[in-house]
């Protein structure tokens, strides 16, 4: 280690922060490689949940945004950068602190189990990063690490996801240029989590397809057992089908035959929906029931006309994380 | 499932409240600003009075120095240096003029005859050449005579004149005659004409006069100090720490380097000035290493 690096690393030690616990801002945004969505929060219903006042969502020329874990992900910032604007036109400008989703591929995520964690926070998450370390293409300590954890009758279970500081400072970026501070950024597929329904033991494959991508997450009521994001890119509609419903049927017979895992119904999220036969043929593909995960009808209450249709074909995890809060 | 989750920093008390605390934060250090401000302008002006008082010293220590070398100057000249010779050399005389009164005692010892003693020795004026009052006792009359005798032959007194002389019979039948006697004590003073002498030539340079012969000193002042002779130079001045004294100097002409002196004070330390009317102590009549020859009558 060169003195450089060693410098880096006293800086990061001196500057280290640790991330915020989840939050639900009153405005959310997501940046995703072909649009940019935007929705602010109107209070709550008569039940309790939380539902959305304004949506609007803008597309996003290709090649502007690319899921990059290490980086650069803004290939082009004026376009995210005026198509945040556009949206946030649209939603209203009230609301100062923001959430924000990012691009699965962005993001490692990953599921370690442990007898015990220290109790210093600190070296807690510089544990878990190093467990982190080989599904990171950086050095651990560039990494911002955020984790929850699962108690289990013998050790604990810890779900972390990581993300370069630099490419998060990118993405903090995009809300410094509307006004905004970021105080809630996540993966788009773990804001489906909520959405899933917890049922015993069994446990929930998630099937998130979007904007070349895809993402297998399995959770197993409050644990968080398995998670693969797979990068579609180039690939046509058929191809991308033939993709996901293989690496299902791995994850499928790897969860349940290596975590033993009992699965329920796969859940599959297309956003924005390709085809309604995607899970008739997943289901046939797998041998399984497949149910499409789709946002409740009462989170966007106040949205009508474009703002629901656009609610109900990609606001699928702003409504996860409406149902997180 | 329940996400806790959040990649978003902790902006944790400080940050949050970064805006809150900046405005008190501004205020008190706009506080200190302006104290330091006034604090340095007071420091200034102190400093500049002290820098003032500190050129105005410097000032006066130039212009002493300018002084000092003007005197220098002036003290340099020909005429000026002549006169600190001159003070130099009264200095000298006076340095030299001392009278001793344990060496007027040995003298006097010396002159005493196995079979006389001191009974009394004073000086009652120690002005000019002394004048001294002896008074001596003797087993008989021959002793005094000689004693008398060495006395006028010695060369450290003179004008020998007896003022009163007794016969007394003593039932120890020591002592019968006494006799007492004044004298000139013209001895005890060194012969300040052989102590070179500087003096200045009228161009300034400083010269070493050679000695003047040896002058008995009970003739100086009566020898050689004709009226158009040489011409006198009076000091009236501190010229030693030992006390006040009127110094008369007379120079010779400037061919002939002889110098002549005579002190109107006694001068010198008090131990060697003794009051007038002091009388020494008795000294027994021990006889001298080189007893005078008796004189017969």
């Amino acid at each position: 280690m060169d003195w450089k690096e060693q410098l880096g690393s006293l800086w990061n030690h001196l500057t280290w922060t640790g991330t915020a616990s989840f939050m639900l801002p009153g405005a959310l945004f997501e940046v995703q490689p072909d649009f940019v969505m935007g929705a602010r929060l109107a209070g709550k219903n008569g039940d309790g949940h939380a539902q959305f006042g304004k949506l609007a969502v803008a597309p996003l020329g290709p090649g502007a945004l690319v899921a990059s874990p290490a980086g650069p992900v803004l290939l082009d910032e004026e376009a995210v950068v005026r198509a945040l604007q556009e949206v946030v036109a649209a939603v209203g400008n009230g609301q100062p602190r923001a959430g924000l989703l990012v691009p699965d591929g962005a993001v490692r995520v990953g599921v370690f189990p442990f007898d015990e964690l220290p109790s210093s926070r600190r070296e807690a998450a510089t544990l878990v990063g190093w467990r982190l370390r080989e599904n990171l293409p950086y050095p651990p300590a560039e990494a911002r690490l955020s984790y929850q954890t699962a108690r289990l009758p013998a050790g604990m279970e810890v779900a972390a996801a990581a993300a370069r500081s630099s490419v998060l400072a990118e993405f903090e970026g995009l809300l410094d240029a509307i006004n905004r501070s970021a105080d809630l950024i996540l993966p788009a597929t773990m804001a489906l989590l909520p959405l899933l329904p917890e049922q015993g033991e069994t446990g929930h494959l998630l099937v998130h397809v979007y904007s070349a991508a895809a993402t297998f997450a399995v959770a197993q009521k409050e644990r968080l057992r398995f998670w693969r994001t797979r990068d579609l890119a180039g690939l046509d509609l058929e191809d991308m089908f033939e993709q996901v419903a293989a690496e299902a049927a791995r994850v499928v017979a790897s969860t349940e035959d290596r975590l033993d895992v009992h699965l329920g119904p796969v859940r599959l999220c297309v956003r924005p929906p390709a085809t309604d036969l995607w899970a008739e043929k997943l289901a046939a593909a797998l041998g399984r029931e497949v149910a499409l995960l789709e946002p409740a009808p009462e989170v966007g209450g106040l949205l009508a006309g474009p703002e629901r249709t656009a609610f109900r074909n990609y606001g699928a995890t702003l409504a996860g994380l409406a149902a997180n809060h | 499932m329940r996400v806790n989750l959040n990649l978003a920093r902790d902006q944790g008390f400080r940050q949050r409240h970064l805006v809150a605390w900046s405005v008190p934060t501004l205020l008190v250090a706009l506080v200190l600003l302006l104290r330091m401000i006034v604090g340095a302008q007071a420091n200034w002006g102190e400093y500049r009075t002290v820098r003032a008082s500190a050129d105005k010293e410097v000032g006066r220590q130039n212009e002493l120095l300018v002084r000092e070398a003007q005197l220098a100057r002036k003290l340099d000249e020909p005429d000026n240096r002549a006169l600190l010779h001159e003070v130099q050399f009264i200095n000298y005389l006076i340095d030299e003029r001392r009278l001793s009164f344990g060496e007027l005692t040995d003298k006097v010892t010396a002159l005493l005859p196995p079979q006389a003693r001191l009974s009394g020795l004073s000086m009652p004026d120690a002005s000019g050449d002394p004048v001294v009052h002896f008074a001596i006792e003797g087993s008989g009359e021959e002793p005094v005579e000689t004693f008398l005798t060495n006395l006028e032959n010695s060369p450290d007194f003179k004008d020998v004149i007896i003022t009163n002389q007794g016969f007394e019979e003593k039932e120890s039948g020591g002592a019968p005659v006494s006799i007492t006697c004044n004298a000139r004590y013209v001895g005890g003073r060194e012969d300040l004409s052989l102590a070179p002498v500087k003096t200045a030539t009228p161009a300034g340079e400083e010269v070493l006069a050679a000695p003047a012969p040896k002058i008995k000193a009970g003739t100086k002042a009566a020898a050689g100090l004709g009226a158009a002779g040489p011409r006198a130079i009076t000091t009236q001045a501190p010229l030693r720490a030992g006390g006040a004294a009127t110094a008369t100097r007379v120079v010779a002409p400037a061919t002939e380097p002889a110098v002549k002196v005579q002190a109107s004070k006694p001068l010198g330390s008090p131990q060697v000035a003794p009051a007038p009317g002091a009388t020494a102590p008795a000294t027994p009549a021990t006889p001298p290493e080189a007893p005078p020859q008796p004189r017969t009558n």
